[in-house]
């Protein structure tokens, strides 16, 4: 792998999305560490650009599914219809049959339809009417969802939040950057591109990332801290510290490197933890957050 | 007068022998030790099985009374290893509004196998009282208040920690420095949308208008609200009156403005921050303008907290 | 801190307080009035029930001060019958009692300790068996670990436990060290002696008020001899010598009292050559608050040490300058064959011809005049009282009832029963009518042999005997008793007395004669004593000058200051061994250890610590303080061990030499430059 393979891509990504370089990388990690990604965001921040450009770069089939109250499980699965011509019943998939798909506030839906997503998500597989019908390889979901405190929302669960690998929030521009976006709105480079297969190839090889004892060490040492000090709404369970290594070992990818650093564990940390550890527990008044104290409190270099 | 400037020596002291840090590990430079008043008892006491124990010629007093003037002995350094055990971070401060309580939180770990024991009494630098945390009770983490009475941005005093582990013959104490801001938002002071036309932005005359487009959400009634958002369809349900609220993420022209000169700063700056957090709370977005220094318009907490930030620092430095 | 509540309920530190000075109080039952300990027991009862209960109802403040004034009559009301010892005792613990009932405070707390503290000192003024020091060292531990308990409430008991103990043991060797080399002082000032401390024998004797002789079996003293025990024959024990006669009673005279008291003020000198042959013994005195000193004839002390304490009296005993109030002991020689002349001034005689008055004892004074005509020899004449006793059927017993009107007449004539006062007062007194110059010695006969050299006597070997001058020149023993008791004299009492004591108490000491496994027990039991007392309680000046000389040989100011030093270097090296960490058990990765010692220093140099950053951000964090040799070397070294720590195929050997050496190459930098950091700025955010 050469290191300029993965500037280039997040360069690419960085003409659709301006000024997130570090948000991009965190969405490629997690795509790399075949996680599932949650944007947790106001309307019109360039969550859907985002997807779109994900898919464009690594030619995914793509498709969307925007999230209301009254979206059916059957709606986003597909369902079994009953074919007059040749008079048996025909399953007609739905548009969750795609590599990369965009769930679009997925908190506006039913728990009922989010469950099935999730489900969806985790087995890789979705079943209906006793039939078990296998979801594309890869399998990526980028969820979008409104903060919380709106209304008309059913948040999600923390037990479904768990099934997200990381939670990332791209909020606004800054000012050059919307500048930018505003001056040549139009120009957007299409010639970087990759085949699905260098994708697979590189999950593959995401894998065999080395993790040394010390490195899995600093990961006990975080979710034990979690588990142990009070004042944390949530501990970070085994899924967790799961999540936490993978995507430490994707970062540690992409910069090109085979062995993780602790430095890899604290750059996805926020990204993965945060939401597990907040869940649905609102405290507006909360500054710091809870994942940024448990990085203090914990020394990466203790053997 | 006196006891001030005593006060200030001992602080400039201090400031050279245990300079501040986020983190502190307790160590002979930091901590101190000094017999307690029964301790001091405990010594003439000492002294008095002596003179009995000589007097009477009894061994076996003399004995005791070496025994106990060997235990102060033992208890002295029992009681620093047990408090230089201590490893003391701070997480730092809550932001609040003047007048509320803060709560400085801190970290209490312990960098040896052995946890310290015994109880631990923390007050803030001057004070009398101060909380007591049992090191025994799996408290890692704690709370201390002070009460906050201006805006601004203050250093955080000293924190004086001590313990009387093992016999409470002698105080083992330490006054650190974490060099720890302190951020107090200005006092809110509640004033009505309509105020904000005249008052905070006088020269453009922008309106604190609501978007009109995107559906947003329901509130409830408020006296005022025009007719035609009201949500007839949820009160002919018979739900209390509410209305429909809009929308507009792309409307920027709300701007605060405050005065810095003004006669009433305190009053404006108040009812400003009232504002900045009304609006944060409804999604809306606005510009704050400080004299010469403008905020651009946004929305979202980090803005409203730059704006506070900015509005508790006015008039406080340059 | 001081001011504050403590909890009722639940409050384990209270509980274990309450335990101790309940146990506490057992021990001192000696000078404590029952009312008192029941006081105690009632508060710590209480104590008890609140700790399992809660504050159910406030004890209100009204009564305990009821109480107290009620206890304050109470205590002045008995007062005249103890002595100041005893009262300040009484009205300590009375006052330990109250506030335990009402203890709500810290400060409370910390002085009914204070309190409980010096109590323990005040047991051991009056019990110091060995016994009784295990006690109070339970107790002492016990308030010890009551004070920890509350600054330490939510601690694990057995931590606590485990500490307590800790802290006893660390503090025992430096306490013993202490006691083995701090100068041991002569009494600042005279302490008030309690009354009924006293015991032993009387200064006074009134044989025929005795009716029945109740025998203790407490010891009264030790004696080791440096050679041979004395035979059984030469156990005489003196103690005083009754020369003033009433007719009734025998009590040591005014004169005699007044002598002792004026020679409390006069230099002692020890003879410089001892004439004949002097045997040295050592005595253990138990207390017994009086000043008589127990000796062989005739004794004197053997030392300097001694020769301070003891007085040697005109009529050959010995006496204490202060009263025994504690175990001592004394360094004694005597010789058995030295003679013991009358004073030359004839105030022996003058002393010991001195009748009654009264016409009381008209028989014996007949007797003693016929006896008179009959011999004309002083010799032959002691010798017929002697043999009178002998010959007439007299009988030995401890039961000889009261004979209140002429007790010697009574006693010859018709009873012809009685014990060592009867017979030695009866003669005392014949021989005084017949002109001869007679008095009775008040002491001890016998002993126990407890080892091979060690004598041990008790209460019941109490014993007086009959001194006379026959030739007008020297005191001469003459033991009536004997004439009648023989196997007194030669088995000591126990023996000779077999058949009377079978209404002793069961586990008494007179008892364990009869069981080979008690007697085992006892002696064994004596045995640990008599070592406690010999080397522990005897502990004095003259022993610990004998140490200092056997260590340091000839003293020398240099030695002394040395050896102060000396003392003074252990203690710090135990206080060492027991505090410094011991570092094998801190560092088991080298790796970390050279990066932590190097991030320290760092840290100590530029003022930045590292604070849970990653070796990376460390580096980068550093990079504006450091020159840029320095960082490159820190670079490489941060390099080296990431590499080491993370890298997979990191952990070869090579690798750690590299991260040694820079280390060391490093260490050496930032030694030499020292003085070229720029330490980080006050305000970093």
């Amino acid at each position: 792998m050469i290191r300029s393979d993965f500037d280039a891509l997040i360069g690419a990504l960085g003409k659709h999305i301006l000024g997130k370089p570090q948000q991009i990388k965190l969405a490629l990690t997690c795509m790399l560490a075949q996680g599932h990604l949650l944007i947790e965001d106001l309307p019109g921040m360039g969550k859907t650009t985002l997807s779109h450009a994900l898919a464009r770069l690594f030619n995914l089939d793509y498709s969307r599914i925007q999230f209301t109250s009254d979206l059916l499980p059957s709606d986003m699965l597909g369902a079994t219809i009953f074919n007059a011509q040749t008079q048996d019943f025909v399953f007609r998939p739905g548009p969750v049959f795609n590599q990369l798909i965009l769930a679009d506030e997925i908190n506006r839906a039913s728990p009922k339809t989010q469950s099935a997503l999730l489900e969806s998500m985790e087995e890789q597989q979705v079943s209906i009417d006793g039939t078990t019908y296998p979801l594309p390889t890869p399998f990526f979901v980028i969820g979008t969802q409104n903060p919380t405190f709106q209304s008309g929302t059913y948040p999600l669960p923390e037990s479904q939040l768990d099934r997200f690998l990381m939670k990332i929030s791209l909020g606004y521009p800054d000012w050059e950057a919307e500048k930018a976006m505003l001056s040549d709105a139009g120009i957007k480079d299409d010639t970087v591109s990759y085949s699905v297969e260098q994708l697979c190839d590189w999950q593959q090889r995401v894998k065999k990332v080395h993790a040394s004892d010390a490195v899995i060490n600093y990961i006990l040492r975080l979710v034990t801290m979690s588990r142990t000090t009070p004042g944390f709404p949530h501990a970070l369970s085994p899924r967790a510290s799961k999540a936490l290594l993978q995507a430490a070992r994707a970062w540690a990818f992409i910069h090109n490197r085979d062995h993780v650093l602790p430095d890899d564990i604290q750059a996805v940390f926020v990204a993965v933890s945060e939401h597990r550890l907040r869940a649905s527990y609102q405290d507006t008044d909360e500054d710091t957050s809870f994942s940024q104290r448990l990085l203090e409190s914990v020394d990466p270099l203790a053997a | 007068m006196f006891g001030r400037l005593r006060n200030r020596l001992l602080l400039r002291w201090l400031a050279a022998r245990i300079p501040g840090h986020r983190r502190h590990t307790l160590n002979m430079q930091s901590v101190f030790i000094m017999p307690t008043r029964f301790g001091v008892y405990f010594f003439v006491l000492c002294a008095a099985l002596f003179i009995l124990g000589t007097n009477y010629q009894n061994n076996l007093l003399l004995l005791l009374c070496y025994f106990f003037l060997s235990v102060s002995l033992v208890t002295i350094f029992t009681s620093y290893q047990n408090f230089a055990r201590l490893q003391i971070q701070a997480r730092g401060v809550n932001t609040v509004y003047a007048g509320d309580e803060a709560s400085f939180q801190i970290q209490l770990s312990s960098h040896s196998h052995q946890p310290p024991a015994g109880q631990l009494t923390i007050r803030w630098w001057g004070h009398k009282t101060g909380i007591v945390v049992d090191l025994d009770d799996s408290t890692e983490e704690v709370h201390l208040p002070r009460a906050t009475f201006r805006r601004g941005v203050f250093a955080l005093p000293r924190v004086t920690f001590s313990s009387l582990y093992p016999l409470g013959l002698f105080r083992c104490w330490t006054h650190l420095d974490f060099a720890q801001p302190m951020m107090v938002f200005p006092r809110l002071e509640p004033v009505g949308d309509h105020h904000v036309n005249f008052q905070q932005s006088v020269g453009k005359g922008t309106t604190l208008t609501s978007g009109q487009e995107d559906f947003d959400s329901l509130r409830a009634y408020r006296q005022g609200d025009p007719i035609a958002r009201i949500a007839w369809k949820s009160l002919a349900k018979g739900a209390a009156p509410a209305v429909k609220t809009f929308s507009e993420p792309a409307n920027f022209n709300t701007r605060l403005q405050v005065n810095p000169v003004s006669q009433t700063l305190e009053k404006d700056i108040s009812q400003t921050a009232y504002l900045v957090v009304e609006l944060t709370r409804r999604q809306q977005p606005f510009a704050l303008q400080i004299g010469p220094h403008t905020y651009a318009a946004a929305t979202g907490r980090a803005h409203r907290d730059k704006c506070l930030r900015a509005l508790s620092t006015i008039g406080t430095q340059v | 801190m001081k001011g504050t509540g403590l909890p009722v309920k639940g409050h384990r530190a209270t509980l274990i307080l309450s335990i101790a000075m309940l146990v506490l109080t057992v021990v001192l039952n000696q000078p404590l009035m029952g009312w008192v300990m029941l006081m105690m027991t009632c508060a710590a009862v209480i104590r008890f029930y609140l700790f399992r209960a809660g504050q159910t109802q406030k004890l209100s403040q009204r009564l305990v001060n009821l109480l107290a004034v009620l206890a304050c009559i109470a205590l002045a009301w008995f007062s005249g019958q103890q002595g100041l010892l005893e009262i300040m005792v009484n009205l300590l613990v009375t006052g330990c009692a109250l506030k335990l009932l009402v203890l709500r405070r810290t400060k409370d707390f910390l002085q009914l300790t204070a309190c409980a503290f010096f109590l323990t000192g005040c047991a051991l003024i009056f019990e110091q068996a060995l016994s009784t020091a295990i006690v109070l060292s339970i107790i002492v531990l016990l308030l010890l670990l009551g004070l920890q308990q509350l600054y330490a409430p939510q601690l694990a008991f057995k931590k606590h436990l485990s500490a307590n103990v800790k802290l006893g043991l660390q503090a025992l060797p430096i306490a013993s060290l202490l006691f083995l080399i701090m100068p041991q002082l002569p009494p600042l000032w005279g302490m008030p002696a309690g009354k009924s401390t006293q015991t032993g024998l009387s200064e006074s004797m009134t044989p025929g008020d005795i009716a029945a002789l109740t025998q203790s079996t407490d010891r009264v003293f030790t004696a080791t001899f440096s050679q041979a025990l004395p035979p059984p024959q030469q156990r005489y024990w003196r103690a005083m010598v009754l020369e003033s006669f009433n007719g009734n009673t025998w009590t040591v005279s005014e004169y005699r009292k007044q002598q002792q008291l004026l020679s409390q003020f006069t230099t002692r000198t020890l003879e410089a050559e001892p004439q004949g042959n002097w045997a040295e013994y050592q005595l253990i005195i138990e207390p017994n608050a009086s000043k008589w000193l127990y000796a062989l004839d005739v004794s004197r002390p053997a030392d300097r040490a001694s020769l301070t304490k003891v007085i040697s009296n005109q009529d050959y005993s010995l006496s204490t300058v202060q009263p025994v109030m504690s175990k001592q002991l004394f360094d004694m020689q005597y010789n058995a064959d030295a003679k013991k002349p009358l004073a030359a001034n004839g105030i022996d005689t003058q002393l010991n011809l001195q009748l009654p008055v009264s016409g009381k004892n008209p028989r014996a004074k007949d007797w003693a005049q016929q006896l008179r005509h009959r011999y004309s020899d002083n010799n032959a004449l002691v010798d017929a009282i002697m043999r009178y006793f002998a010959d007439q059927n007299f009988s030995y017993t401890l039961t000889p009832g009261a004979m209140p009107e002429h007790p010697v007449d009574t006693f010859l004539f018709e009873r012809q029963a009685g014990f060592c006062a009867h017979y030695a007062s009866a003669m005392t007194y014949v021989l005084r009518e017949t002109g001869i110059p007679a008095r009775i010695v008040s002491g001890y006969q016998g002993g126990e042999a407890i080892t091979q050299n060690a004598l041990s006597v008790y209460q019941y070997d109490a014993h007086a005997w009959v001194e006379a001058a026959p030739d007008g020149k020297t005191w001469e023993r003459f033991d009536p008793t004997a004439m009648v008791a023989m196997s007194r004299l030669q088995y000591g009492f126990q023996q000779s007395m077999a058949d009377q004591h079978a209404d002793m108490p069961l586990f008494s000491r007179a008892r364990a004669r009869d069981s080979a496994l008690l007697g085992g027990l006892f002696a064994m039991i004596d045995t640990v004593n008599y070592q406690w007392s010999r080397w522990v309680l005897g502990f004095d000046n003259e022993r610990q000058q004998d140490m200092l000389t056997d260590i340091l040989g000839e003293k020398t100011t240099t030695k002394l200051a040395l050896f102060g030093l000396a003392v003074m270097l252990f203690i710090t090296g135990l206080l060492a061994l027991y505090f410094i960490p011991k570092p094998a058990a801190r560092y088991t990765d080298e790796i970390q250890r050279l990066y932590d010692s190097l991030s320290a220093r760092l840290h100590k140099l530029t003022g930045v610590e590292r604070a849970n950053l990653s070796a990376r951000q460390y580096l980068h964090l550093l990079a504006p303080h450091l020159d840029a040799q320095t960082f490159s070397l820190f670079e490489q070294f941060t390099q080296q061990y990431e590499k080491i720590r993370y890298v997979p195929s990191g952990q070869q050997r090579n690798h750690y030499a590299r991260l040694r050496s820079q280390h060391r190459i490093l260490m050496k930098q930032l030694k030499k430059g020292m003085g070229g950091f720029r330490p980080s700025p006050l305000t970093e955010e």
